[in-house]
């Protein structure tokens, strides 16, 4: 019976990511708006690791985007590696390396200390990228000619079909971090978002397993970022400043921390929002302004975000009582 | 959607209920996709090309269609409607007729009238499916043999309606929200005065006493590229898949437009570029579907270095302030290569970082060089900030400042008192009226809507948008190919700075280059009158030999 | 004076500035244990409030008077609607919620005064150069060293000679005891928001002659003075002194020698101290 329910959040999961394109194009955007929602969500599944379950607040996340995208696009671009999840595999793994590095300094500080470092250091990532490694990284131009994914001789050429490998990714992305959540080191994690003293007084190493989980967020990004060229064809500057890194935490809030799907949520509330509030005349150039009140009254009244509302809803009216005022 | 159109156009009904229509469109592309699965290739060698194309047609809606199709089937087999065989029937035998004889097919395809929808449900799908698979499909393959040019990009897809689309790139926030607004405001002149046959437009011999574009109204929508080239790409794929752009411009840093060019060449959907001035963009970034009106760099060292040392003299030793990115090093390296040539030194070129806020470390090295000619790169924001610091750094004092590119809203964040006297160049200025009436038009126009006057992003927005609107009347279709050949024809367009065209070999546009005196403050007439237009260097003098320029132009399709 | 000197020189005016900004966020930082991430569009706030007056009057005393009083009530404003409600929530909440509102400020001036980057002169009498061992030396950026000293003088005895300054650091250490002491800390923390808020909006209107006047000038700096804060100590005073300084000279310093580096050096400065000393040069430990 457990193992049976276990099974319905993957199965409805994967029924989503097949009819999502259709929902986004019910909603009038495009097969390619639905990939890089996805590829935001995935990226968002490791700040939702860190952030929902860690209570870890890093506003550095996009060096590891950035890291994985660039690392991963030039290795294809190249022809140094023929194959794709190779390519993204090498692109995930030195994203994690840097997020070990990274993480092992920011850790040493919490709170608002950590969120100041990992936004600094993302900072040193940006301007690396920028100028030392001109050469490399194509500095403000970005890198094109990322060539669509190729497994085991199978071309995913068109956009669809990258949809489908970006889905596919994507899934294996959420079952694996199910899983993660769902493991003794995941409640480990839960228990030093709920405490931290107290879980190093019950003799957990606190700072190894933030670092973990903090590595893992920067592979998840890193990954992400690979998948972002993909689909793309191109890896743009922007995945390693601090907006980038600001937004996928907006996201994460929106949709609704410690939810795993709460990322794709928030990424496709952001995304879809901005495309419809920018065409609509009175708002146009003001649709960041309109975006980011939205963000601060979701923030100031509903800290759970849209998917930990609905859950809260729905328990509340399971248990046939009123739903509460939210209150801050 | 064109196989809606279609199927719609040949059953000749206008009245017909909506919910028929969305039906039968479903239906048709549930049996087009029947149609590929279950003809056989060697038989039906024809058909299956021509679905294919239809399924092509319909790309970006893949898998919707597949989810609509399971969605139809399912509800068709819980009422008893065997969809896999009729249609399947149906569908093989219109389409051999329609690719044999398609004028025939087309007037005889249409059996079903208003009068023959059906009472009951089952008999009411089953119709609306055979007669939809029938029409939509003998639909396209009309469409298919009447269009002998093989589709591309989004065409014919994006032009069967009675509009056409163009997507707007506009830096709307970010570091360049100033210059994306006037882009913007460019961009909405050009399109109103396209669909109502005025202003500027009008005067364009192609384009006079028509409204629209061959018969079509314009539509537009503007996105906000954040000054970032992940959105700028974001916004523009939309606008290629959802709203089947026929073109798509703007942009505002050469980062955002070189991104843009290759999805544009990509997708073989147009584009024409916003501001940029790397050399890059028709240089080694160069790609069959953009073209750049702006002045190169090389353009902008070319049409200015004899003015400097008409100026200033020969002899003369120069020290550079470069952004670190490729805009920056190619506008630099153009004006070395330049003044040297005519006889000036270069002392160092320095080097900062982007962006960067404070340059006091680098204008240190410049206060205490042995130049005389200080020649600022920096652009936008970093152009003023670092300007202002050399200002006060007394380096105007000791030498004579020049800014070879002058960013749109530059000399409104350094004022008049250091504009002075300071050669430039820009894409276009107000003050070119007074030699240009087209320019005059302009601007009048653009006060009458706006109530400010243009700068010259806002130009770029108009100029791109008409000459592209003038390459497809005179092509006489939207097929990009077409468009494409007839700009690279290289015949000219009169314009706001009278003829101007591309050169084919690269898509840079050869046109007049405006060189400028900054104006002493007591000689400003109105807040906005910063430059002395000092001259205007015939375009043709100053291009970039070709075969320096390392573009190779990809292939057409 | 040689070169080295006068690079020395120019970190020390950049130090100044940082100085005070970092300052503003450290103070607030300490008392009420909030990192404003919104710092860097109220500087913003500042230098447009600033450049109003300055365009009308052309005096930039007045302009530096304008910046104060408007941040200043500006930061009060945003303390009793919306800051206000944070105190009892988790850090991570305070950063989001004053991350959502820099955006907001930043598109509500871009509405205002659109994109256009405003013109703030030099004021005239600190325009000119001064001769300084054989080198030119902007006199502003000698003006701006004296300012920044001034103020951080002032605040210095505001925060450590005064009442209010004692209640202030009082607050710093345990505002449960100072509520049951009997003083007023929710007024306290009012004014102590504000503050921040009005000495970002000050560094603002002091920095703007040398930066672009534009929407997005706080983002860079906002950056910056959190490097700044990291390697003096959070919620030290001297320590964003010496903090600013020394980011100021590190990246003058290397601007002269490796300019592609020189903001790389400083991130990399900021992990050195994090691993020689994690609670900044004159931070105290134990005070996360």
């Amino acid at each position: 019976m457990a193992r049976a329910r276990g099974a319905i959040v993957p199965l409805a999961m994967l029924v989503f990511l097949v009819a999502f394109p259709t929902l986004v194009g019910f909603a009038g955007g495009g097969v390619t708006l639905a990939a890089r929602i996805l590829v935001l969500g995935l990226f968002g599944l490791g700040v939702d690791l860190l952030f929902g379950f860690t209570g870890l607040l890093s506003f550095g996340q996009a060096a590891f985007y950035g890291t994985g995208g660039f690392v991963a696009g030039y290795l294809l671009i190249h022809h140094i590696v023929p194959s794709t999840i190779l390519a993204l595999a090498i692109g995930m793994l030195v994203a994690a390396v840097a997020g070990l590095v990274v993480g092992s300094l920011a850790l040493r500080q919490v709170g608002v200390y950590f969120a100041m470092l990992t936004l600094a250091f993302s900072q040193l990532f940006y301007f690396l990228d920028n100028s030392p490694l001109r050469e490399l990284t194509g500095g403000e131009n970005g890198l094109p000619g990322v060539p669509r994914a190729e497994v085991f001789g199978i071309h995913f050429s068109s956009l669809q079909e990258t949809y489908a490998f970006i889905a596919i990714v994507y899934f294996i992305g959420f079952v694996v971090m199910r899983r993660i959540v769902a493991s003794p080191f995941g409640h480990v994690l839960r228990a030093i978002l709920d405490n931290p003293i107290r879980a190093a007084a019950a003799g957990h190493d606190v700072y190894r397993y933030k670092l973990v989980a903090f590595t893992i967020a920067a592979a998840y990004a890193g990954l992400a970022g690979g998948l972002l060229g993909l689909f793309q064809g191109y890896l743009p500057p922007d995945m390693f400043t601090i907006d980038q890194s600001g937004q996928i935490i907006v996201m994460e809030v929106i949709g609704g921390p410690g939810t795993l799907v709460g990322p794709l949520i928030g990424a496709t509330v952001w995304i879809y929002l901005s495309q419809v509030l920018q065409n609509i005349g009175a708002i146009g150039s003001l649709w960041k302004l309109v975006l980011g009140l939205v963000f601060v009254l979701l923030i100031t009244g509903f800290r759970r975000g849209i998917a930990g509302g609905v859950s809260t809803f729905l328990q509340q009216w399971q248990r046939r009582e009123p739903a509460p005022v939210p209150s801050e | 959607m064109q196989v809606k159109r279609n199927a719609l156009a040949g059953s000749g009904s206008s009245a017909e209920p909506r919910i028929v229509a969305a039906l039968t469109t479903t239906a048709a592309r549930a049996a087009c996709c029947f149609v590929v699965r279950n003809v056989p290739l060697t038989t039906a060698d024809g058909a299956h090309s021509a679905a294919l194309h239809v399924i092509r047609s319909v790309e970006p809606y893949d898998i919707p269609t597949v989810a609509w199709i399971a969605a139809v089937t399912a509800t068709l087999s819980a009422v008893g409607v065997n969809v896999r065989h009729p249609p399947q029937e149906r569908v093989r035998v219109s389409f051999k007729d329609a690719t044999a004889a398609p004028s025939a097919k087309r007037g005889a395809t249409s059996p079903r009238k208003e009068t023959d929808l059906p009472v009951n449900r089952t008999e009411f799908l089953k119709t609306g499916l055979g007669t939809a698979a029938g029409l939509g499909l003998a639909g396209a393959g009309w469409d298919w043999a009447r269009a002998a040019e093989t589709p591309i990009g989004n065409y014919p897809a994006g032009t069967e309606g009675s509009s056409v689309f163009v997507g707007l790139l506009c830096d709307l926030t970010g570091s360049y929200s100033a210059d994306g607004e006037d882009l913007r405001k460019g961009y909405l002149l050009a399109l109103d005065d396209l669909n109502n046959g005025t202003g500027v437009m009008a005067k364009i011999a192609s384009l006079a006493g028509k409204k629209g574009l061959l018969g079509k109204k314009v539509e537009y929508k503007v996105a906000d590229t954040e000054t970032k080239p992940d959105p700028a790409v974001q916004h523009a794929t939309e606008f290629i898949t959802q709203n089947k752009a026929i073109m798509f411009c703007g942009g505002v840093s050469s980062a955002e437009v070189i991104a843009m060019a290759k999805l544009g060449q990509q997708q073989k959907v147009i584009y024409m570029t916003g501001a940029s001035g790397s050399n890059d963009t028709t240089g080694k970034d160069c790609q069959r579907y953009c073209f750049r009106s702006q002045l190169d760099a090389y353009m902008v060292a070319a049409s200015l270095g004899p003015h400097l040392v008409k100026a200033y003299g020969k002899n003369r030793k120069a020290i550079y302030l470069t952004p670190d990115y490729s805009y920056g090093h190619s506008l630099a390296n153009s004006m070395k290569a330049e003044t040297e040539k005519l006889g000036w030194k270069t002392v160092a070129d320095v080097v900062a970082p982007f962006p960067t806020s404070d340059y006091s470390s680098y204008l240190t090295n410049i206060a205490n060089s042995d130049a005389d000619v200080f020649i600022n790169i920096e652009f936008g924001n970093d152009g003023i900030a670092s300007t202002k610091q050399a200002a006060q750094f007394g380096i105007m004092k000791k030498m004579q400042l020049v800014i070879p590119n002058i960013s749109t809203y530059l000399p409104d964040g350094l004022g008049p008192e250091i504009m002075q006297g300071v050669y430039g160049t820009q894409d276009w200025y107000w003050r070119l009226q007074d030699r240009y009436p087209l320019s005059k038009i302009f601007v009048q126009d653009f006060v009458g809507r706006w109530k400010i006057r243009p700068r010259w992003t806002a130009h770029i927005a108009y100029a791109q948008t008409a000459i592209w609107a003038d390459a497809v009347t005179r092509a006489g279709t939207f097929n990009p190919v077409n468009v494409i050949k007839t700009l690279e024809e290289g015949k000219p367009t009169n314009l706001m700075l009278g003829p101007v065209h591309y050169r084919a070999g690269d898509h840079q546009q050869v046109r007049p280059c405006p060189v400028l005196l900054g104006k002493k403050p007591s000689a400003m007439e109105g807040k906005d009158d910063f430059f002395d237009v000092v001259d205007v260097v015939p375009g043709e003098r100053v291009m970039q030999p070709l075969e320096d320029t390392s573009c190779k132009l990809p292939a057409y399709s | 004076m040689h070169l080295i000197e006068a690079q020395a020189l120019n970190g020390l005016a950049l130090g100044a500035v940082l100085s005070l900004v970092a300052l503003g966020l450290t103070i607030v930082f300490g008392l009420l244990g909030f990192v404003n991430f919104a710092h860097g569009a109220l500087f913003m706030v500042g230098a447009y409030a600033g450049w109003v007056v300055y365009s009308q009057t052309e005096n930039f005393f007045l302009a530096m008077v304008a910046a104060l009083v408007v941040t200043f009530i500006v930061g009060l404003v945003i303390e009793r609607v919306l800051i206000r409600m944070y105190y009892r929530r988790p850090p991570e909440d305070q950063i989001l919620v004053t991350y959502g509102l820099a955006i907001i400020l930043v598109e509500i001036v871009r509405a205002i005064f659109t994109g256009v980057t405003r013109q703030m002169p030099t004021p005239a009498w600190a325009a000119g150069t001064v001769q300084l061992a054989g080198i030119f030396y902007p006199q502003y950026r000698l003006v701006l060293i004296v300012i920044a000293a001034v103020t951080l003088a002032i605040l210095y005895v505001v925060l450590f000679r005064t009442r209010i300054g004692l209640i202030v650091r009082a607050g710093i250490d345990d505002a449960l005891i100072v509520n049951i002491l009997g003083v007023n800390v929710n007024r306290t923390f009012l004014l102590v928001f504000a503050l921040g808020a009005a000495i970002a909006g000050f560094s603002g209107i002091v920095d703007a002659p040398l930066l672009a006047v534009n929407p997005d000038m706080g983002t860079d700096l906002l950056v910056q003075s959190f490097v700044v804060v990291v390697i003096g100590g959070v919620g030290s005073f001297f320590g964003a002194i010496l903090g600013g300084l020394i980011a100021g000279e590190i990246i003058s310093l290397t601007t002269a020698f490796a300019a592609d580096y020189s903001s790389v050096a400083l991130y990399a400065a900021m992990a050195l101290v994090l691993i020689v000393r994690p609670q900044g040069l004159l931070g105290v430990e134990g005070r996360a």
